[in-house]
C-alpha cells in the first residue's frame, strides 16, 4: 500500500513538473512585441492580381501615445502591402518584406477599392470567413473612386487610425441614418436570397481647409473621411451609388434607421399675426426617436404593389421658423410635413432602385416570398424583370412627442 | 462501488448529451428540409424520438436489474448476446471517435490553430479515460455542477446575440416544405439523438427505477427546448443558408456577439463550456464502451480494457484527423450513417423485444425460479 502511495506521488510530481514545463505558453507563444496588429484592411486590383494594403498599429508606440497628444499619432501607425493572386497569397507576401507576421483579429473595417468592388468581391471573401483570425463584424465599405490604399492613409482628429477612424464614423450611423452599418456577416446573412441585392457602405475622400492656425501654415488643407452615402451591388460587384439622401430613404425602406434628423422646410401660413424678432428662418429639423417599418405586398389582378408604413417617434430638435409649437395644430402640421419629406425620401429611393438599378436592393423580393409563397415559386426566376414595374404605396405616421426645454422659438415673441 | 445514481443526474447527463450533437457541427440545419422549417423538425422529433425508443424503454423497464448488454445476453442466449454486446461496446467506442475528432477540428480550426493535433488528441482522450477511470458516480457528481453551468451560459450566449436576430427568416412557415419533407427530417433527427444509452446502462444503478420513462421523457422535453433554441438563434442570428456555410454555426454565433460594449469576443468563454460538455459526452461513451466489454468478459475489477479503448479512441481520431480526413463528410449526415443509428437504436432492440415477447413465458418461469437475478 505504501509503495502505490508513493508511486503515485511520483506521477503527480511529474504531471506537475510537466505541466509548469509544457503548459507555460512558451510553445507557439505570439508575444505583443512579434505581433502586427492590424485595424483596418484595404483590397485592391492590380491587373489580375490582389492588392492588400494593412494598417497596423504598433503597439509599443501606440501605449506611450495614448497619453500623448492626438497630433503626434503619426509614428504608432504604419503600412504594409503585399500581392498575390489569392488575398492569402497576398497576405503571405507581406512578411517577405514586413519584420512581423500580421494579426488580424482587431481588424475592423474592410476597405474595397472602386475598382476591385466593380470586379466582383465574392471570391475574394472566401479567407475572411474561413480564418479564424478576422472578425465577422467587420465593416465592409467601398472607397469611392479611389483606391484602397488611397482612403487608408486618411487619419482623424481624434481616432489613432484611418481603420479606427471609419469606424468610428460608421458607429456614429444611429445619429444619422445616412450610411450603411454593413457587416461582413450581414452581408452574407441576406446574399444568399434569390431576390437580394446588396447595399454595403462607403468611404469617400474629401478636401476641407485646415482650421487650426498652427498647422495651417505648413498645409492649408487637409482630407477627411465621409461615409455618408451606399454602394450598390449587382449580387457580387458594385453596380452604382446611392446618394446620402437616398441611403436616408433606404435606410426607411429596409427598416434599417436607429436615430437621426429629418430636415423639412417649414410649411407656410403659420406665422400669421406673429411679432417676430429678427429674421426668421425656413427650416425644421426632428430628431427621430424610434422608427418602425412595416412593408407588406397586395396582389391583386397579377400586380404587385408594395405597401410601405411608417412610424415613427420624434422630438423637434430645431425651429429656425417663428412658428408658435406650443399650439397642438401646429404641431400637428409639422408632423403633416415631416411625413412628406420622409414620403419624398422613400420615393427618391425607390426610383433610383427601380428605374436606374433596375434591382431589387431593398429585399422585396424576400416579403412576397414570406407573404405570398405560392406566387413567388412562380416568379422568383424573373424576379428583377419584375421589380422595376411593381407600384409601391408609402403611408408615413410621424408623432412629436417633445418639444425641448424652450416652448416657441426665440425669434417669436410670447404675448402673455 | 456500488453508488447509486439519482434522477436529476442521469437527465442533466442525457440533456447535455444531446445538446453537444447539435452545439458543433449542427447537423440538424442539412436535414430535410433543410431551410426555414427546421424548428418545427425538432419539435416533431420528440414523438418519432419517442417512438424509437419505446423497445429499448421498454427492455430497460423489463430488465431494470441488468444493463442493455446484461438483458441482450439473457434473450439472445450467451453467444449471440455476448457477440451483439460486443458489436455494442464497438458502437459506443465509434460515438466517441466522432466526438473527439469534432473536438480536435473544432479546436485546431477555431483557436489553438498552432497546437499539434496530437497533444490535444493525448490531453482530452486522458482526461476522459482519467474520469471514466473513477466511476459513474464521479462523472455524474461532476455533470451535476458543470452541466447547469453550461445550460445557464448556453441561455446567455443566445440572448447576448438579439441584435443580430432577424426572426423574419422563418417566414414563410411551412410553406417551403411539406408533409413528408418535415417528418423525414423529424425522423432523421430522432436517429441522430442516440442518447438513451447512458440510461439503459446505468438503469441498475438507479435510485429509482420505476421512473425510468418519466427520466426520459423529461430528458428529451428539456434538451430539444435547448436545441430548439440554439438552432433558432443560429438561423435567424446568421441566416438560414450562411448557417450552413459554417462549419460550427453556433460558434460563429457566438463570435458575432457584440452587447452593452462589454459582450464581445467572449468566444472563448463558450469554448470553455463547450469543452467541458464535450468531455462530458466522450467520456460517457468511453465509459459506456469500457462498461458493455467489461461484462462481456465478466471483469468486475478495473482492468486494462478502458486504456485499450482510451487508447483506440485516441489512435483513430488522430488516424482521423491528420491522416485520412473526413471533415466534410461529418456535417450532411450520410444515408449510412442513419442506418447505422437505426440498426443500434431501434432495431437491434425491437427483434430483442420481439424476441423477449415469444419467449416471455420462459423468462417468467425463470423469474419465479429465480434464476433470473
Amino acid at each position: 500500500m505504501r509503495k502505490l502511495i508513493k508511486k503515485n506521488k511520483i506521477i503527480i510530481l511529474a504531471y506537475i513538473l510537466m505541466s509548469s514545463i509544457l503548459l507555460t505558453s512558451c510553445i507557439g507563444s505570439r508575444e505583443l512585441q512579434t505581433l502586427a496588429i492590424v485595424t483596418a484592411i484595404g483590397l485592391d486590383r492590380e491587373g489580375e492580381e490582389v492588392l492588400i494594403t494593412c494598417e497596423i498599429i504598433n503597439p509599443t508606440t501606440a501605449s506611450s501615445l495614448m497619453s500623448s497628444s492626438p497630433t503626434s499619432s503619426t509614428n504608432n501607425i504604419v503600412f504594409a502591402q503585399g500581392k498575390g493572386r489569392t488575398v492569402f497569397e497576398a497576405i503571405r507576401d507581406i512578411p517577405l518584406h514586413f519584420d512581423r507576421k500580421l494579426f488580424f483579429s482587431h481588424s475592423n473595417v474592410l476597405i474595397l477599392g472602386e475598382e476591385f468592388a466593380k470586379r466582383g468581391i465574392t471570391e475574394f471573401m472566401d479567407i475572411f470567413l474561413r480564418d479564424n483570425e478576422p472578425r465577422e463584424n467587420l465593416y465592409m465599405v467601398v472607397a469611392k473612386g479611389v483606391m484602397a490604399y488611397e482612403i487608408m492613409g486618411v487619419r482623424g482628429e481624434l481616432s489613432q487610425s484611418a481603420g479606427n477612424y471609419i469606424y468610428d464614423i460608421i458607429e456614429n450611423f444611429k445619429y444619422n441614418g445616412k450610411c450603411v452599418e454593413m457587416t461582413m456577416s450581414e452581408y452574407y446573412r441576406y446574399y444568399y436570397d434569390v431576390s437580394n441585392e446588396p447595399v454595403i457602405g462607403v468611404v469617400e475622400k474629401i478636401e476641407k481647409k485646415v482650421i487650426d492656425e498652427e498647422r495651417k501654415k505648413d498645409t492649408p488643407t487637409k482630407y477627411i473621411l465621409d461615409i455618408s452615402g451606399g454602394a450598390a451591388l449587382k449580387r457580387d460587384y458594385l453596380l452604382g451609388y446611392f446618394s446620402e439622401d437616398e441611403i436616408f430613404g433606404y435606410n426607411f425602406i429596409t427598416n434599417g434607421i436607429k436615430g437621426g434628423l429629418i430636415t423639412f422646410k417649414t410649411p407656410k401660413g403659420l406665422t400669421k399675426g406673429a411679432a417676430i424678432i429678427g429674421k426668421e428662418g425656413e427650416f425644421t429639423s426632428v430628431e427621430i426617436f424610434y422608427a418602425k417599418t412595416k412593408r407588406n405586398i397586395e396582389i391583386t389582378e397579377g400586380k404587385i404593389l408594395l405597401n410601405i408604413d411608417v412610424k415613427l417617434r420624434a422630438g423637434l430638435g430645431e425651429e429656425s421658423k417663428a412658428v408658435d409649437v406650443g399650439n397642438l395644430e401646429v404641431i400637428h402640421i409639422l408632423e403633416e410635413a415631416s411625413s412628406k419629406e420622409v414620403k419624398r425620401l422613400i420615393s427618391a429611393t425607390m426610383d433610383k432602385g427601380q428605374k436606374q438599378f433596375k434591382q431589387d436592393n431593398f429585399s422585396i423580393g424576400e416579403i412576397v416570398h414570406q407573404q405570398h409563397p405560392e406566387v413567388w415559386k412562380e416568379i422568383s426566376k424573373d424576379w428583377n424583370s419584375i421589380f422595376p414595374e411593381i407600384s409601391y404605396k408609402v403611408n408615413v405616421e410621424i408623432d412629436i412627442v417633445k418639444t425641448g426645454i424652450i416652448n416657441v422659438p426665440s425669434n417669436l415673441r410670447k404675448r402673455r | 462501488m456500488n453508488e447509486k445514481v439519482s434522477s436529476r443526474q442521469i437527465i442533466f447527463l442525457i440533456i447535455i448529451n444531446r445538446i453537444t450533437t447539435i452545439l458543433t457541427v449542427m447537423s440538424t440545419i442539412y436535414m430535410s428540409p433543410a431551410n426555414q422549417d427546421i424548428w418545427i423538425i425538432i419539435i416533431l422529433s420528440f414523438f418519432y424520438t419517442m417512438l424509437s425508443s419505446i423497445p429499448l424503454l421498454y427492455l430497460a423497464n423489463k430488465f431494470n436489474d441488468f444493463t442493455i448488454i446484461g438483458y441482450l445476453e439473457k434473450i439472445f442466449g450467451k453467444v449471440l448476446g455476448k457477440g451483439i454486446g460486443a458489436l455494442y461496446g464497438v458502437f459506443f467506442g465509434t460515438i466517441a471517435i466522432l466526438f473527439s475528432y469534432i473536438t480536435i477540428q473544432m479546436i485546431r480550426s477555431s483557436f489553438l490553430t498552432d497546437t499539434k493535433p496530437g497533444m490535444i488528441i493525448s490531453v482530452l482522450i486522458v482526461i476522459c479515460v482519467y474520469i471514466s477511470s473513477k466511476g459513474m458516480g464521479t462523472m455524474l457528481s461532476s455533470g451535476e455542477l458543470f452541466i447547469p453551468i453550461i445550460l445557464t451560459s448556453l441561455i446567455a450566449f443566445a440572448f447576448l446575440g438579439y441584435k443580430n436576430i432577424d426572426l423574419s427568416l422563418l417566414l414563410p412557415v411551412y410553406k417551403d416544405s411539406n408533409f413528408l419533407d418535415i417528418n423525414i427530417g423529424a425522423i432523421q433527427l430522432s436517429l441522430i439523438f442516440i442518447d438513451i444509452y447512458p440510461l439503459t446502462v446505468i438503469v441498475p444503478k438507479l435510485e429509482d427505477k420505476k421512473h425510468i420513462n418519466k427520466i426520459f421523457v423529461k430528458s428529451v422535453c428539456y434538451s430539444l427546448l435547448f436545441v430548439l433554441m440554439v438552432v433558432i438563434v443560429t438561423q435567424t442570428g446568421l441566416g438560414i443558408e450562411q448557417a450552413k456555410h459554417s462549419n460550427f454555426p453556433f460558434l460563429t454565433y457566438v463570435r458575432r456577439i457584440k452587447a452593452y460594449s462589454v459582450f464581445e469576443r467572449i468566444e472563448s468563454v463558450y469554448t470553455i463550456m463547450w469543452i467541458s460538455a464535450m468531455i462530458i459526452k466522450i467520456t460517457t461513451y468511453i465509459y459506456l464502451s469500457y462498461q458493455s466489454f467489461k461484462e462481456i468478459f465478466r471483469k468486475q475489477k478495473k482492468g486494462i480494457s478502458l486504456y485499450i479503448i482510451g487508447a483506440l479512441v485516441g489512435l483513430t481520431t488522430y488516424y482521423l484527423a491528420e491522416i485520412n480526413p473526413m471533415m466534410v463528410e461529418i456535417k450532411p449526415i450520410q444515408l449510412s450513417e442513419y442506418i447505422y443509428y437505426f440498426i443500434f437504436k431501434t432495431l437491434i432492440p425491437l427483434i430483442a423485444l420481439v424476441v423477449y415477447l415469444f419467449r416471455r413465458k420462459s423468462f417468467e418461469k425463470q423469474e419465479r425460479l429465480g434464476n433470473f437475478r
